[in-house]
């Protein structure tokens, strides 16, 4: 599917354009890009529905089948499917979703962001779980994580050593360093690896077609 | 409860990254195992196991253990390294597989193609040479002849000799690159060579689907490059085949009768075939998909990648197997041109911009040592291209091609 663009219209005459930008390199994401803020200034993962604490925003995404998580952003909403992604059916269904959330006054609800850590406390209760728990083990492997940043509740990560350009890196992030933080620090919101790897000098293990 | 799928990932595969963005978008838990363990591996036991595939019955006991307390739906290997292992377990835990003497056949050059004779598949003359009888059969051999080891992948250690002092040279030099390499091989692999006659002509490259016991072929590559030897890198594949309607019907039989043969039931093929005028032999039968990064070449029509496919059959979710994307497709696989230590590779935002070009992926890291075939086994890098036609596609991946140059130093001492 191309982009997709919907016009909707909302009470007191506002009317709204929301556009759906489904991802090349992962096509199980679609980006909508609408016009007036969602959440304004600020940003949350939701990974599953029980995350919801009543918005009606994410209340009403998680009613669509498929959808596996949701990540609000100021004035984006990333939606990732699991099983078919086709977005020519999803598409208009969280269109409408995010037009409801907006006519409802606050698409993401106050406990929400209530329960949103400082971004300094994220920060702090990261960097000790990455210092207590992951690195000493990443250390075997002559591998580092370093945490680079904390917007809103999104977690940015830098692998360097043994894990910069190793090819089993996309495991130990998704299943052992993202795990073992949302173990940790349930609050925080989406995880992304923002490591140069192919510039790693000394991956753990190399591919190669032994 | 979510079906559990349990993913055999050996530590030096180049797909780790693709079959676990498959496996997120399906709705399942997953197991990935490892024959090292995981940094984290002592954190999520369950998520990040560790099992020694070169010991099949030692990895289905630890499976057995696992699924004890997490019951497995489903078995997948990524590479040859794990395919046994994963056959084993599946027998282990009572789940739809590949029967492991299969997989065994089809890890072992010398195996499948007995299994191929058997069934009356057209095969050139071959025959097992043992390490110690090399220097007497060379007078016996009929020349120009292939020297192959039984078990290595994508043309390591593949030379083609044309008299009897070339194949002293090339198998001594073979055997020693399959003893520096031979802890995970049977007797058998690890003291005797295949030594078949070259076959001339051209070559494809089939990947397909066993679906309900049928092999269906969704793909068939062109090489467009000649391998004529003395070594074979694989370097272009070309999709659609442009050999024409008939003799790709031929090659999607032929295809189907080399992997029923070698005793395929479930799961993914790869099967190498050469042509020569009427003549149709295949090369190998492989119980995995397309190795390296060139699955990311396969698309089907409903956006799912190779992988996405390949799981979901595996865990019962495919339905009817879906359409290969309508325009072609290829991918160039960069061999290293000399020994030497990787540095970097010049020319890649050139290269991307070359119409059709859709990715350049540099796959050696800065500081690895690179050897060339028939030794080597890194890629320095792959490059994707897709347009309208086969043409086109080759076009752009030879233009792409063009524009690149590993920078590779220290090419007399590079340990």
């Amino acid at each position: 599917m191309d982009e997709l663009t919907f016009n909707f219209e909302l009470p007191e005459g506002r009317s709204v354009r929301i556009t759906a930008t489904p991802s090349m390199m992962h096509p199980e994401q679609c980006t909508f890009t609408v016009s007036e803020p969602v959440y304004p200034g600020r940003s949350a993962y939701f990974g599953d529905r029980d995350q919801s604490r009543e918005s009606v925003l994410v209340d009403r995404l998680f009613a669509i089948e498929g959808v596996a998580d949701v990540l609000v952003n100021h004035d984006t909403v990333r939606v990732t499917l699991v099983g078919d992604a086709n977005w020519e059916d999803k598409a208009p269904r969280v269109g409408a979703a995010i037009r409801d959330g907006l006519a409802a006054g606050a698409p993401i609800s106050q406990a929400v962001t209530e329960s949103l850590l400082d971004p300094q406390e994220t920060r702090r209760r990261v960097q000790q779980v990455l210092d207590t728990v992951i690195n000493p083990a990443v250390a075997s492997h002559g591998g580092v994580v370093r945490l680079l940043d904390v917007a809103n509740n999104t977690v940015f990560l830098e692998f360097g050593g043994g894990c910069q350009g190793c090819g089993m890196v996309s495991v130990t992030l998704k299943y052992g360093v993202e795990r073992t933080i949302r173990d940790e620090v349930p609050e925080v919101g989406a995880i992304m690896d923002t490591t140069d790897h192919a510039a790693g000098r000394n991956p753990y293990y190399a591919p190669s077609s032994k | 409860m979510k079906p559990r799928l349990l993913l055999l990932v050996p530590t030096s595969t180049y797909r780790a990254e693709a079959f676990i963005r498959a496996a997120q978008r399906l709705p399942i838990d997953l197991s990935i195992a490892s024959e090292s363990p995981n940094s984290l591996s002592h954190l999520h036991p369950v998520d990040l196991p560790t099992f020694d595939f070169t010991s099949p019955a030692d990895a289905a006991a630890r499976a057995y253990a696992l699924a004890k307390t997490h019951p497995v739906h489903a078995v997948v290997a990524v590479d040859d390294q794990a395919t046994l292992a994963a056959a084993v377990i599946s027998e282990a835990l009572g789940l739809a597989h590949n029967p492991a003497h299969a997989v065994r056949a089809a890890l072992d050059k010398y195996r499948a193609r007995e299994r191929m004779r058997a069934v009356g598949i057209a095969q050139p003359d071959y025959r097992l040479v043992s390490f110690d009888g090399y220097v007497d059969a060379a007078q016996s051999l009929s020349y120009p002849a292939v020297v192959k080891p039984l078990a290595m992948a994508a043309s390591r250690g593949v030379v083609r000799v044309d008299n009897a002092s070339q194949f002293v040279d090339a198998f001594a030099r073979v055997a020693s690159l399959v003893s520096s390499n031979a802890s995970h091989l049977d007797e058998s692999a690890r003291s005797h060579l295949l030594v078949e006659a070259y076959v001339p002509g051209w070559e494809v490259a089939v990947e397909g689907l066993v679906v309900k016991g049928r092999a269906r072929v969704f793909a068939v590559f062109d090489k467009p490059d000649p391998l004529e030897g003395p070594y074979f890198p694989e370097t272009m594949y070309v999709t659609p085949s442009r050999l024409g309607d008939a003799t790709v019907d031929r090659i999607v039989r032929l295809t189907a009768e080399a992997v029923h043969a070698v005793g395929l039931t479930h799961g993914p093929f790869h099967v190498e075939m050469r042509g020569d005028g009427d003549r149709l032999l295949p090369i190998e039968v492989h119980a995995r998909s397309i190795g390296g990064l060139c699955s990311r070449v396969v698309r089907f029509a409903d956006g799912r990648s190779l992988e996405d496919v390949i799981l979901a059959d595996a865990l019962g979710l495919l339905g009817e197997l879906p359409a290969l994307d309508a325009r072609a497709a290829g991918v160039w696989m960069m061999q290293s041109p000399r020994r030497g230590r990787f540095e970097s590779m010049r020319g890649v935002a050139s290269a991307c911009e070359v119409p059709g070009i859709e990715e350049v992926i540099v796959a050696a890291r800065p500081g690895q040592v690179l050897e060339p075939l028939p030794e080597g086994f890194l890629y320095t890098g792959f490059v994707f291209a897709r347009a309208q036609t086969p043409d086109a596609v080759e076009h752009a991946l030879r233009t792409a091609f063009a524009r690149l140059s590993p920078v590779i130093v220290g090419a007399d001492n590079p340990a």
